[in-house]
């Protein structure tokens, strides 16, 4: 079995914006939808600021919330672990969207003008040919890293093995279990509170 | 990665990765673009560069396709601004500017003619320069070089050459940074910037702005990383601030407050290196306190030499003398033969690791303290001190609480930082590319002197000079060379509008400087000859000293990028003061909106280029390619120069002949010639190819990378060692600038608070209590650039106003507002000096704050009808005057006024629909390929 997932480190994450782009290039996603989006944990201490930045993608969840959610079985979990997104044409007869809406992280995203929807799916086409995700690649930190979290010999896996102390999780509390893994060391863990991105949405 | 790419190619004939090097910013990052049936589909980093490219890179397709694109030549059927265009040939176009060029240079003088600055494609310095001095004015590229890199290369004036700057990335043990983001302007060095301070990086010389990638003394041992502890000065705490190990909020302005602080901390607590500044700096040099001049051995000996500067020699208790010209101190070995071999090893592209056998004699110790009796030729005695000493009195006020209060950065964090630069060795001292106060001469000076102090002059890890004369080969003409600036007479040249009131920036020290050695930047924009933007406008306004009637923009957008746009537009308005404005651009921009002629230009991706660093000599040449031909009727800006020149000529055969370069440079020097030689830059590269790599052009883009026939690798640090002295007229590093002194100004530093600030302007403050600061960077921008990038619009749609939360409070304003941000109306700026923001507390500022990130902005969704597509909503530069300025450069205090902010009403909302659509969005999305022809 195989469980892949990222694991980004915060501590140096520069919201360079990179990754966002990267995705952009590879999914050429809807004008207005980011399946990657870096936030600014915000912080009013002066002048010892607890700002940091957090890339958000879909979170791989091991119990996610969408699957159950679609009344229309456009996501599955593939054997190794990613999130998939199927045939999304059949979305534009969905009307509640109810996948948008169960999704704790606000990782899906409604396209408005064709009524579909569309997620990250850990570019689950490069990874078939043996390629890492384009976030991944092109992140100028190198702050994001990708491999198989149920091999102990994987880079991520070691990570979060040596790091527990640093290691965070989105939202814990609703045991989604995510696949995606956060390491901040250097600033107080926020979770999702105090997240903003001045980026552009099509809601 | 490589195999799997030149696999896909394999798979579709009609695809091909080509080479090329990304101009989104300055930075040329190679990258490999994907062209599928001749179309650009994909942009990524080249594994054999970087590696990676930034988001504006990856956004470059969508630039290059951009329905905003301008197509064919454009004249003006109706009133600037309009919107009326002509379509006409590129012939038709030219022969009527060249027309209009001859015909009011006959009336007006060439002079009349100036060209705003520029920074958005290459080659497109030494090109405007060229044309500059076809038409034969001196008055290109005012506005941004008064700003924009003078920070770096205004080092010249201390060591002869510029200094590379490691912007942090380049292995120090500590950098000190002054208000530099580089994680959204210059992102591929804010990744190195974070390798250097969480992984090490090796120790090395590099510039990674100037794309000079070799190293100093590289090590291949991991254990030798250093890892560089940062600290930030900066009123914003970005992504770079809030992550340096020490974040100081400074009020904006008062950094060269900082820095004399850190001088004398550095001397009171004996934290500076007196063995390098004994023997490598002027600061022993004796200053007569009668004139304030250096102590020269003609002053004290009759029939004595100009080129011996005298200092007090401690154990002989006596004047001595160093020469400068027989590269020797007295009583030491000459080092003239060994220096004179040099320059005869440099002509030829050679180099020697020999070192100067002229060394400080073991048993002469000059005196940097103390006040000397010394009796001149004629029989009068003088007091004279060592100039370190005048540096000593000058920094002598600053305590740390007089800093603290000028500053507002607490004392103990102030004394705790400069402890940190007294103490690590090697240090960058990264002043930024842009410091935009009204003390900015005095500022650098100070940074130099830091530097100078701790031994961190051409030291890998340190500052490595770009090119040191004679130990670096100069096997290639540099811009400074090509661009044949220098050609106009003297008499022309003293016209330049600034060139009296601002004499180190506008050209006054440059014909002395150049005599200290004759090797030109890389970057024509470095040499220190540009006109004085608020010189320019006074002159167009009042016709004194004389009326200026055209301008020619190359690759500028200029109505975005200069200040007091009040004043710009009553004159564009008026077509008897500007009749003849002519713009080259690759999109319809206000500043076009506003020509009478407009060319369309090239992107990157539609040209080859050759790499001219910005600052450094690299011991070879890069090569890139174009990935597609020029879409529609766009040329690169040197077709436009070579087809002006030769209308011109047709007029006059005087506009394409002429002195090339005079006697003091390295590069067709003293020869006369042809101007344009060529039609094509590309023709012309093929000649320089010829004549200096010995290589066919067409080799030379292939491999890329390109390294001389006969060249050696020479040094490339510690190379005052080999040389036995600076390329400078006193052979030293000139802690005391003698330029400074030559021109009129305080050859030491000293500090002056900014011009418009709650101190100097009481009367302003108290309707603008709040400082202004501009400049920070967003996301996905180059300066005025991309905003009709979809990729790069959603993700930064609207200007971010950052203010400290209770500052926000204390205006009724709150995070997500919009707000107006409005400067006092005198100096010109009204009745523009209001514009609208987006309030973001996202980032920490210093409280009393406003800095607007980011400038230049415009909103190309917009109607030329609705104020020439929103020019005048959120551009920060119309709330800015030009009044106020350094005396020495004419730096004015861009990132230092005064301001307030309110609250927009519902109304304003209501009328200036601030948000973008996705209907505006997509009406931005890349032409379609039928569209393109």
């Amino acid at each position: 079995m195989s469980r892949l997932g990222i694991v980004i480190n915060l501590d140096t994450c520069r919201d360079h914006h990179s990754c966002m782009l990267a995705c952009k290039r590879e999914k050429n996603s809807f004008l207005g939808s980011h399946y990657i989006e870096t936030f600014t944990a915000m912080s009013d201490k002066f002048p010892n600021p607890n700002t940091y930045f957090i890339p958000i993608l879909c979170q791989h969840c091991s119990n996610p919330s969408c699957v159950p959610a679609c009344p229309k079985g456009v996501f599955t979990v593939r054997k190794d672990g990613i999130v998939a997104v199927g045939n999304t044409e059949v979305c534009k007869s969905c009307k509640d969207k109810p996948c948008v809406k169960a999704c704790p992280y606000g990782a899906i995203d409604y396209d408005p003008v064709t009524g579909m929807i569309g997620k990250c799916d850990m570019c689950a086409s490069l990874i078939d040919q043996g390629k890492t995700p384009a976030c991944v690649n092109e992140c100028l930190t190198n702050s994001l890293l990708f491999g198989d979290l149920d091999d102990p010999e994987s880079t991520v896996s070691q990570l979060i093995a040596s790091r527990s102390e640093d290691i965070h999780q989105l939202k814990p509390e609703t045991g989604n279990k995510p696949n995606v893994y956060y390491i901040l060391s250097k600033k107080e863990w926020k979770d999702c509170k105090d997240l903003y991105s001045p980026a552009w949405h099509n809601k | 990665m490589e195999d799997v790419k030149l696999k896909s190619t394999e798979d579709r004939p009609n695809t091909k990765v080509v080479h090329s090097g990304c101009r989104s910013c300055h930075l040329n990052c190679d990258c490999l673009v994907t062209v599928e049936d001749g179309r650009v589909e994909k942009i990524e980093g080249d594994p054999n560069g970087f590696g990676k490219v930034c988001a504006r890179g990856i956004a470059a397709k969508q630039f290059v396709y951009s329905p905003t694109r301008l197509r064919y030549p454009l004249k003006r059927a109706g009133k600037r601004g309009e919107g009326k265009w002509e379509r006409i040939s590129w012939e038709q176009a030219v022969k009527e500017i060249a027309g209009k060029v001859y015909k009011m240079s006959q009336k007006y003088g060439p002079e009349t003619f100036v060209m705003p600055g520029r920074t958005g494609r290459h080659d497109m310095g030494w090109v405007a320069h060229r044309i500059a001095r076809t038409i034969g004015t001196p008055n290109n590229y005012y506005g941004p070089i008064q700003i924009c890199y003078l920070s770096n290369f205004h080092s010249q004036i201390q060591f002869g050459s510029y200094l590379c700057q490691g912007a942090g990335a380049g292995g120090s043990a500590l950098c000190v940074s002054f208000g530099s983001e580089s994680a959204y302007a210059h992102p591929v060095v804010g990744g190195m910037q974070v390798a250097a301070k969480e992984q090490g990086v090796r120790t090395a010389g590099l510039d990674p702005v100037a794309g000079a990638t070799y190293s100093g003394s590289s090590n291949e041992d991991e254990s030798e990383l250093t890892k560089t502890k940062m600290i930030a000065l900066d009123p914003v705490a970005g992504p770079h601030a809030m992550n340096a190990d020490e974040w100081l909020p400074i009020r904006p302005g008062t950094d060269l407050a900082y820095c004399m602080y850190v001088i004398r901390h550095l001397i009171k607590n004996n934290q500076y290196n007196s063995e390098f500044v004994k023997a490598w700096t002027n600061a022993p040099f004796l200053i007569r306190e009668d004139s304030g001049n250096l102590l020269l051995e003609s002053d004290v000996v009759k029939g004595g030499s100009e080129k011996r500067y005298m200092f007090w020699d401690e154990n002989s208790n006596s004047l001595k003398y160093w020469d400068a010209q027989e590269v020797m101190w007295e009583g030491g070995a000459s080092g003239k033969a060994h220096y004179d071999k040099l320059v005869e090893l440099c002509d030829n592209g050679q180099a020697s690791f020999d070192p100067s056998p002229s060394i400080l004699p073991e048993n002469v110790s000059p005196a940097l303290k103390g006040s000397y009796k010394v009796r001149l030729s004629y029989g009068y005695e003088i007091s004279c001190k060592p100039a370190f000493q005048q540096l000593a009195e000058n920094v002598e006020e600053w305590t740390p609480e007089k800093t603290a209060e000028v500053t507002g950065v607490p004392a103990d964090q102030i004394v705790r930082t400069a402890d940190m630069i007294g103490t690590m060795h090697p240090v960058e001292i990264f002043q930024g590319y842009q410091y935009m106060s009204t003390n900015a001469s005095q500022f650098f000076n100070a940074c130099e002197v830091i530097k100078m102090i701790t031994a961190n002059i051409d030291n890998p890890g340190g500052h490595i000079m770009a090119q040191f004369y004679p130990v670096t080969p100069a096997y290639f003409p540099g811009e400074g060379d090509i661009g044949y600036s220098d050609g106009l007479s003297l008499e022309q040249k003293r016209k330049r509008l600034g060139y009296y009131e601002h004499r180190i920036g506008c050209g006054y020290i440059f014909d002395e400087w150049k005599k200290w050695q004759p090797l030109r930047p890389d970057n024509q924009d470095g040499l220190l000859i540009f006109p004085d933007v608020h010189c320019v406008l006074n002159a167009a306004e009042t016709g004194r000293p004389y009326p200026v009637h055209g301008i020619i923009a190359i690759s500028s957008n200029w109505l975005m990028h200069d200040p007091a746009t009040a004043r710009w537009m009553n004159l564009i308005n008026d077509e008897s003061k500007i009749e003849l404005h002519v713009v080259t651009d690759v999109v319809m921009t206000p500043t076009a909106e506003l020509a009478d002629y407009v060319l369309p230009a090239v992107t990157w991706l539609e040209r080859n280029y050759l790499g001219f660093g910005i600052g450094a000599g690299t011991p070879f040449k890069s090569f890139y390619n174009k990935a597609i031909d020029p879409i529609f009727e766009a040329k690169h800006d040197y077709e436009f120069g070579a087809m002006l020149a030769k209308e011109l000529e047709k007029l006059d055969p005087k506009y394409n002949h002429g002195l090339l370069n005079p006697g003091t440079s390295m590069f067709w020097k003293g020869k006369y010639g042809k101007l344009w030689a060529y039609d094509t830059i590309d023709e012309e590269r093929a000649s320089w190819c010829e004549e200096f790599l010995e290589r066919p052009y067409d080799e030379c883009l292939a491999e890329g990378k390109v390294y001389p026939q006969k060249y050696d690798i020479a040094p490339d640090s510690y190379r005052y060692l080999i040389s036995g002295k600076f390329p400078t007229d006193t052979g030293k590093c000139n802690l005391f600038s003698t330029l400074h002194q030559m021109a009129g100004y305080p050859p030491l530093p000293v500090y002056t608070e900014p011009a418009e600030s709650p101190i100097s302007r009481p009367d302003l403050a108290k309707d603008y209590p709040l400082v202004l600061t501009t400049g920070k960077r967003q996301a996905g921008f180059f300066h005025s650039e991309f905003r009709q990038l979809p990729w790069m619009r959603e993700m930064t749609p609207v200007p971010e106003v950052f203010v400290n939360p209770k500052t926000a409070a204390e205006y009724n304003c709150k995070h997500g507002d919009w707000v107006w941000v409005e400067s006092p109306g005198t100096d010109g700026r009204a009745p523009m000096n209001k514009v609208m923001g987006k309030l973001s507390t996202r980032f920490m500022t210093r409280p009393g704050l406003v800095s607007y990130a980011q400038h230049g902005w415009w909103r190309p969704e917009k109607s030329v009808q609705e104020d020439l597509h929103g020019a005048f909503e959120w551009n920060c530069e119309s709330l800015l005057q030009t009044h106020d300025s350094t005396p020495e450069t004419g730096t004015m205090g861009l990132r230092s006024q005064l301001c307030t902010i309110y609250k927009c009403s519902a109304e304003d909302i209501q009328k200036y629909h601030p948000e973008i659509t996705r209907e505006q969005l997509e009406s931005f999305m890349p032409m379609s390929k039928e569209e393109v022809k």
